[in-house]
């Protein structure tokens, strides 16, 4: 009795330990691509800009010629200000900093950032023959409706070089070309995390409901549209804890309902609940050990352990006659369930080896659970049920078949010879699909609303953007100012409709060095004289916006971090990254033809070119093509283990053939109907192998009854594995689908394959029992 | 010069004059053509600046500039933007409004006015209006210091014929803008829809 209390005590001592220390996580980025990753760094640290805390909001009429939208979207801000995790709110088309502020700010500056390109742009910049000509445009600009503007730079900048250097933001001052009739953007910069998605549900809810207090208020009919990352967030949270809820109550409700049609007892499920207990709790404390977290995905593939789990408990209680205590039949059947554990744990292990992320967390739940499972079948199950009360499941549906593979086995062998030949052939129709955008399951409908959204409002797209490295700072901005020149050509190309560089708010300290020189090599007594000619002629005040002689030095250099009250998180959201490795830096782009961008950034040091889709789809080739090779060795790896058992090729071939023809099927199954197939069914493909060939070893061993009995046990764990695979169908992540049809199909495929390929009075049939 | 241009946009609406009750005065029955000489004394000019042309104004609450001199160029206030073209250099831009403060400011007057909302408008300026048989006079002094004005004055003759804007920024510079009415008429809209298209490009 002490022992069973002990068992109990530590089962709860392990839950409670789950349930108080276990982070879950939700961002699919993590489970998809990592943290590792150069395109997951750069997800990571979008992810922790004030970009991701910001909504993309937008007001629409939805009638035609509706009135009234600039009203509407004025009283929404300002409820926007009182809401409670709202940090600020403004129109999209005007920036919530004061570009002009900012402008007067670097005005001093001038002499040291006014080119990209000094030597090049120098002589004629300061060319004296045009100095009459840009006195007229000093005084044109006094009195454009940017004079006042030009009122505040003039006199600290009088030849307007700092203008050229904010060429780039020229659009941002001239406002956006649309109207806002039918249109009014608006982003909402929140103050809690992206990712705090309880805080950010309730956030879009609030606002949706202040939107039709006040739509309700004005009349007619208007319409509210959101998009962000917390918007994603929210509704990839949603997904994921659906996808766990359902796959978990689908496969437990699946497997108690298989076992209980197979059984027809219900006293073998405290058993079993007793063993997946300590096998979820060990795997969910060892992942959270190993990672720090547990992925919501990982929980959900997780729960296929329940029917891979049970077997092991199956398989000992269906052993459990009249004459052999449980403790007998453990230790009986203990060599043949490790190594059927083994080969699980390696297929398990086999996902780490792909360097997936995500499957690293599944493949240290799952074999933690496994092994911790087996432990528990072996050591607690016999402490529980001490007798002979076991017994092998009532219901039979598979002994046809084996009476079938026994009285035809020979041709119906030569048929699936046959059909495996063919099936073979068939294999050269896959296809392969490496879109991990599209099994990473995101929301069609808010990707849609998304990209219409960031279209009508044009701004730079998120998730493409030109990636500079460099050890220190001075490093990195030299090569994102030679980054900066290319982008500019390939803009005034038509290439590049608009970017985010970090010029002129920060410029390395060489650029600057060289502009300064150029400045003073050109602003001579000459000059100087000659531009207050040019003032005068324009009846312009010579005392205030006249030059001086520039000294050998400049008075201060821009400092790192930019001018006095710059606030650059702001400006340059996401795009400045330190860390011991160096400095990395962002360029954002708008729309663009990347090949071509990509091209014209070949061969700059410590510059490329980054589509975050297709780098995470260069990833899902990169995972597909180590898939195939951990599928080669992982079987490869057991073939050496079941050689090592049996010491013999044919015995070895015998036990893994069932297993590997199960699969040919599945993946026939794919090629002939056209479905495409990525890495997850290639990782479906080894999971599978690794539970078949459980089958192979047991209905091969036969340690505990004849090959009727056995069968009929490995009948009810292919029925428990294949019902919780099958849960995973359910799931609405694609990626989840892969794998809950390849696995079932495969194993389904070996269970059967297996009374072919090993005939029934084949084996060593050690410590038969009768 | 936005604000410059949406005060001028108040003196053409004010120039019907206020009366006892500003706010019920201030709504134009059709379109009206003003002729115009603007005076700007600026810091940074050696001497002041002198253009003149025609302001135009419609009930809908559009305003056009047409600056003829020194050379032509086209300012508009709209509702929801403010235009500007100058066709000898070819720039042209598009501001939206409201704009951000201080460009909003005056706008956000002229807006106050249009609804009447007196009171929002003493809520930041000291109003001070005054009428005698010689004319009458309209003075907004800013009670924050962060107005981008110093002080507005408009004032106008007694037969509604000539009414001068003077405004005064917090630097110092001054706008003196005199206006004379030249036209008024439904006719007028034609006109105004054609600069404002000129403005737009289209």
């Amino acid at each position: 009795m002490k022992w069973r209390l002990g068992s109990l005590a530590l089962l709860a001592i392990m839950l409670g330990w789950w349930v108080g220390h276990i982070h879950l996580e939700t961002r699919l980025s993590v489970f998809f691509l990592g943290s590792e990753d150069p395109a997951a760094r750069l997800v990571e640290r979008f992810q922790r800009s004030v970009f991701a805390r910001r909504y993309l909001l937008a007001i629409e009429a939805e009638g035609k010629g509706q009135a009234g939208l600039p009203a509407i979207a004025d009283r929404f801000l300002e409820q926007l200000a009182g809401v409670p995790g709202v940090a600020s709110a403004w129109p999209a088309f005007r920036p919530p900093f004061s570009l002009p502020d900012l402008m007067v700010a670097y005005a001093p500056y001038a002499p040291l950032i006014y080119s990209l390109d000094p030597s090049r742009e120098a002589p004629a910049l300061f060319s004296p023959a045009d100095l009459a000509k840009r006195a007229q445009g000093l005084k044109r600009a006094l009195l454009s409706p940017f004079g006042d503007l030009i009122q505040r730079i003039a006199p600290r900048d009088p030849l307007l070089l700092s203008l050229r250097a904010f060429s780039d933001w020229k659009d941002t001052l001239k406002g956006p070309a649309r109207s806002a009739r039918d249109f009014y953007p608006i982003l909402l910069e929140t103050r809690f995390d992206p990712f705090d998605v309880a805080h950010q549900r309730d956030l879009q809810r609030q606002l949706q409901e202040i939107f039709a207090q006040l739509a309700q208020n004005q009349g007619g009919s208007w319409r509210l549209r959101m998009t962000g990352v917390p918007v994603f967030a929210a509704s990839a949270e949603q997904r994921v804890r659906r996808d766990v809820t359902r796959v978990s109550v689908a496969s437990s409700v699946g497997v108690t309902a298989v076992l209980l049609l197979l059984f027809r007892s219900w006293k073998i499920l405290p058993l079993l609940v007793l063993v997946l207990g300590f096998a979820f709790s060990a795997g969910g404390l060892v992942t959270q050990w190993v990672f720090g977290n547990v992925h919501a995905l990982t929980l959900a593939l997780g729960t296929t352990l329940i029917g891979v789990c049970v077997d092991y408990p199956i398989h000992l209680l269906a052993h459990c006659r009249a004459g052999r205590s449980a403790v007998q039949v453990a230790a009986r059947l203990g060599p043949a369930l490790t190594m059927g554990a083994m080969t699980t744990v390696i297929g398990y292990l086999a996902l780490a080896a792909t360097g997936y992320p995500g499957f690293q967390q599944v493949a240290v739940f799952a074999a933690t659970g496994i092994v911790v499972a087996l432990l528990a079948t072996l050591t607690v199950v016999p402490l529980w049920s001490p007798g002979a009360g076991g017994r092998g499941p009532l219901i039979q549906p598979f002994d046809p078949w084996l009476r079938w593979c026994g009285r035809h086995r020979r041709w119906t062998l030569m048929v699936l010879g046959v059909l495996t030949l063919l099936a073979m052939g068939a294999l050269s129709g896959l296809r392969w699909l490496d879109d991990l955008e599209r099994l990473a399951g995101i929301d069609p409908l808010l990707k849609a609303e998304d990209r219409e959204l960031r279209q009508r409002l044009g701004g730079v797209e998120p998730g493409r953007a030109v990636l500079v490295e460099g050890r220190k700072m001075e490093t990195a901005l030299k090569r994102s100012e030679a980054a900066t020149r290319i982008l500019r050509r390939l803009k005034s190309g038509g290439e590049l409709s608009a970017f985010h560089g970090l010029y002129p708010w920060l410029v390395s300290r060489q650029l600057q060095r060289s502009n300064w020189e150029a400045y003073r090599q050109a602003v001579t007594q000459d000059f100087v004289v000659a531009w207050q000619r040019a003032l005068l002629g324009q009846g312009l005040n010579s005392e205030v916006l006249g030059l001086q002689l520039p000294d050998s030095r400049p008075e201060r250099w821009l400092p790192p971090e930019g001018a006095a009250d710059t606030p650059l998180e702001e400006i340059l959201p996401g795009q400045i990254d330190s860390n011991e490795d160096g400095v990395q830096l962002a360029l954002w782009l708008g729309p663009h033809d990347a090949q071509a961008v990509s091209k014209a950034l070949a061969g700059l040091d410590g510059v490329r070119y980054f589509s975050q889709r297709e780098r995470i789809n260069q990833l899902a080739a990169e995972y597909r093509q180590r898939a195939m090779m951990t599928l080669s060795f992982g079987v490869g790896v057991i073939m050496i283990l079941l050689l090592l058992r049996y010491r013999s090729l044919g015995n070895a071939l015998r036990v893994l053939t069932p297993a590997v023809v199960g699969l040919v099927f599945v993946f026939a199954s794919f090629a002939a109907l056209g479905q495409p197939v990525s890495f997850f069914q290639l990782i479906a493909a080894m999971l599978a192998v690794a539970i078949c060939v459980d089958y192979g070893i047991f209905f091969f061993e036969r340690r505990a009854g004849d090959a009727r009995d056995t069968y009929r046990a490995m009948g009810a764990s292919m029925l428990t594995t294949v019902a919780a695979f099958a849960a995973l169908g359910l799931a609405d992540n694609p990626a989840l689908e892969a794998l809950a049809v390849a696995v079932s199909g495969g194993v389904v495929g070996g269970y059967l394959i297996c009374p072919l390929v090993i005939a029934g009075d084949e084996g060593p049939k050690v410590g038969h029992a009768h | 010069m936005a604000r410059l241009i949406v005060l001028v946009w108040l003196a053409c609406w004010a120039r019907l004059g206020l009366g006892d009750d500003p706010a019920q005065r201030l709504k134009l029955s059709e379109p009206v053509q003003l002729s115009y000489k603007e005076t700007r004394t600026l810091a940074l000019l050696a001497q002041p600046w002198r253009g003149r042309g025609y302001l135009l104004a419609d009930p809908q609450g559009t305003l056009v500039k047409l600056q003829l001199s020194p050379q032509r160029v086209i300012m508009a206030a709209t509702p929801r933007e403010l235009l500007y073209f100058d066709p000898a250099s070819g720039e042209r831009y598009r501001l939206p409004l409201p704009a951000p403060p201080p460009q909003a400011e005056g706008i956000l007057v002229l807006q106050q006015l249009l609804r009447g909302d007196l009171e929002s408008i003493r809520r930041r300026y000291r109003v001070d209006y005054e009428e005698d048989e010689q004319g009458w006079r309209l003075k907004l002094a800013p009670l924050s210091d962060d107005s981008p004005y110093r002080q507005v004055l408009l004032r106008g003759d007694a037969q509604g014929k000539r009414q001068v804007l003077v405004v005064i920024e917090q630097d110092g510079d001054r706008t003196v803008t005199e206006m004379t009415v030249d036209e008024r008429g439904s006719q007028l809209s034609y006109t105004i829809a054609r600069l404002l298209q000129e403005a737009l490009g289209q």
